[in-house]
């Protein structure tokens, strides 16, 4: 339990301690509750009629009030969208974790540092213990929001958020949104995590490998911004 | 003592970890407490006291004011035309001139025919007065028994017979100074003098045509036209439902084809009581009065358009049209709202509108000037909500914003 607060503070030491023992499921667990918390309260205070006429008019397309209204009268009940979101953001937080753990262990395979997957997923879940503050904020913020407000708008650590305020409609907004400021954090994390196990001596490799995943998932996004 | 603190204080990395904690926490917060992020960009306008004018379309053409087209009475060459096309004409000057040989003839055949009547009525009278005496004489001779009763009849006979003949060659003389009349005025017709003080502004006869008594349009029926052309009028169609609209003495612009950007101010001069059926509606001309600048030069018969202002033209509480929110919450129902921003918080306000045009919605009640009105983008007045944070749009601002800030001075 003392690695929950010393990845934080001495990160050099959990990667130390976790490598013999690599106990993956207690920050993923921790993630996973968090995040189930977070989504559970906002779906549970949010405006449920309010929230998916947003969505819709943030896909861009074009509707009348009539199939506003209709689609209002449609929408699922709010236990339903409750749990249904939960239990998506358990699946989606464990889903991300293991992807990045199997690319760890792959990432191991190519450079001969022999990671196990149980070790890419330590490696991964312990890296991202960071955006626990993001989740703390959300918390925050769902305590003290309206009914109609966005789950974007509470992602308080988003360059969004914190420097740009773009308006919903922006084709950079989805990006800027998803992009935290604790992404350097928990690539610096990984990045050390990786030097320490892999042995690597130089900083440039375990940066790259870090990066890689993030660079995929966010070069994503900047491309569909640009091509939007 | 103080440098002994430092020199024993040994640095921990831990608090380079404790610190980005920390920050990561309360500097996101600070942001969102002090930037305003989370409030939705609008763009805002003020109520104020506009200029709402709604108004009528209607489309028509330029006409003098007094214009009056000349026509022949008499058929009859053109023998000379005394005026140019733009000139102008005194009243009742002679402006062209028509054969009047044909009229001439008549006329000396009319008075022949008179001085002929007057020789009958002569000779008549000489018959009377024989007529007259025999018959004295034969009642003085009847009266000794010269002669018999028979012969005396047969002289007062005559003599009766002889006045009748002179009262008819004197109905007969009446009659031919009559015609003579007639023919004196038809050769009168063949000179077309200036009904008004004008400028010919139409001249399609020429001379040694043959000008003929039509109103139709056929080739020689119309001679010239003269106009008053001191004031230039505005004659366009109003729909038969907004005729009820119009009073006398509504504003209006005009818009010629020659000038469309300039409007020319004007006046409903004159309604028609009836209407014009053309094509597939009914509609009512409208005159309209110009009050023209003399370096315009506008001619009759030039294609306008109108809009005739109903309003009085009073200043009244309004807001931009874009900022009024419809909902039927029933059915035949009609609700109005606009957003107001109560100090950055925007508030449904139930409004009674009244006249409005294309720019401006006048607010009956609900709204009081001053109030800081939210009007746009349409995308977040659709989905705002009662009681939601918004700010000034900052790079949309200007339009709107510039715009009512002129307009609530």
């Amino acid at each position: 339990m003392k690695d929950l607060l010393d990845i934080f503070l001495d990160p050099g030491a959990v990667w130390a301690r976790q490598r013999d023992y690599a106990r993956w499921w207690l920050p993923l667990v921790v993630l996973a509750v968090s995040t189930a918390a977070v989504t559970y309260l906002f779906f549970d205070k949010v405006d449920a009629g309010w929230f998916i006429e947003q969505q819709i008019l943030n896909s861009g397309r074009e509707v009348s009030e009539q199939q506003l209204a209709a689609i209002r009268e449609a929408a699922p009940g709010g236990t339903f969208m409750i749990w249904s979101s939960t239990i998506g953001s358990i699946v989606m937080v464990v889903g991300v974790m293991m992807l990045f753990g199997a690319f760890f262990m792959l990432a191991g395979k190519f450079s001969k540092a022999d990671l196990s997957f149980k070790q890419g997923l330590t490696l991964a879940s312990w890296s991202q213990m960071p955006t626990l503050i993001n989740t703390f904020l959300m918390m925050i913020g769902v305590m003290t929001m309206s009914s109609q407000t966005s789950l974007e708008s509470l992602s308080l650590t988003s360059l969004n958020a914190l420097f740009l305020h773009l308006p919903t409609d922006d084709p950079w907004y989805r990006f800027t949104t998803a992009f935290s400021v604790l992404v350097p954090w928990t690539i610096f994390l990984a990045a050390l995590g990786w030097k320490l196990w892999a042995g690597a001596t130089r900083w440039t490799t375990s940066i790259v490998i870090a990066t890689l995943p993030h660079l995929i998932i966010y070069g994503a996004m900047a491309i569909s911004a640009m091509t939007h | 003592m103080n440098i002994n603190v430092f020199k024993n204080f040994k640095f921990d990395k831990r608090w380079i970890g404790g610190g980005l904690v920390v920050l990561a926490i309360v500097v996101p917060l600070l942001v969102r407490q002090f930037s305003g992020a989370g409030a939705t960009p609008v763009d805002m306008a003020t109520a104020g006291a506009q200029d709402v004018r709604p108004s009528i379309l209607a489309s028509g053409t330029l006409a003098y004011r007094t214009e009056v087209n000349l026509t022949a009475e008499v058929t009859a060459r053109v023998a000379n035309i005394l005026v140019q096309e733009g000139d102008n004409a005194a009243k009742g000057q002679l402006l062209l001139r028509l054969d009047p040989e044909t009229y001439n003839n008549v006329i000396a055949r009319e008075e022949a025919s008179v001085r002929q009547n007057r020789i009958s009525i002569d000779r008549q009278r000489a018959v009377v007065a024989l007529r007259k005496q025999q018959f004295e004489r034969s009642q003085k001779l009847a009266a000794s028994s010269l002669i018999d009763k028979n012969r005396l009849d047969e002289d007062r006979n005559q003599y009766i017979v002889a006045e009748a003949d002179l009262r008819s060659s004197e109905e007969a003389l009446r009659r031919a100074t009559a015609v003579l009349g007639d023919a004196r005025e038809q050769r009168a017709k063949t000179e077309i003098r200036a009904p008004i003080a004008g400028r010919i502004v139409s001249l399609p006869i020429k001379a040694g045509e043959v000008a003929i008594p039509s109103t139709a349009s056929l080739a020689g029926a119309q001679l010239m036209k003269i106009a008053d052309v001191s004031a230039i009028t505005a004659e366009v169609k109003i729909d038969e439902a907004d005729v009820a609209k119009i009073t006398l003495g509504q504003r209006a612009d005009v818009f010629s084809a020659a000038y469309p950007d300039t409007a020319l101010a004007s006046k409903v001069e004159k309604i028609a009581l009836t209407p014009t059926v053309d094509g597939q509606g009914r509609s009512y001309k409208v005159t309209l009065a110009i009050d023209a600048p003399q370096d315009l030069l506008l001619r009759s018969g030039m294609s306008a358009r109108a809009l005739v202002y109903l309003g009085d033209g009073a200043r009244r509480l309004a807001v931009p049209v874009e900022a009024v929110v419809t909902e039927t919450p029933e059915k035949n129902v009609v609700k109005r709202y606009v957003w107001r921003s109560d100090g950055g918080v925007a508030r449904k306000t139930a409004i009674v509108t009244g006249l409005s045009d294309d720019r401006w919605e006048a607010i009956e009640s609900g709204v009081s000037e001053g109030a800081k009105i939210i009007i746009g983008p349409s995308k977040t007045l659709r989905r705002l909500k009662d009681g939601e944070r918004v700010t000034q749009r900052e790079n949309a601002g200007g339009r709107n914003g510039a715009a009512s800030e002129d307009d609530s001075e």
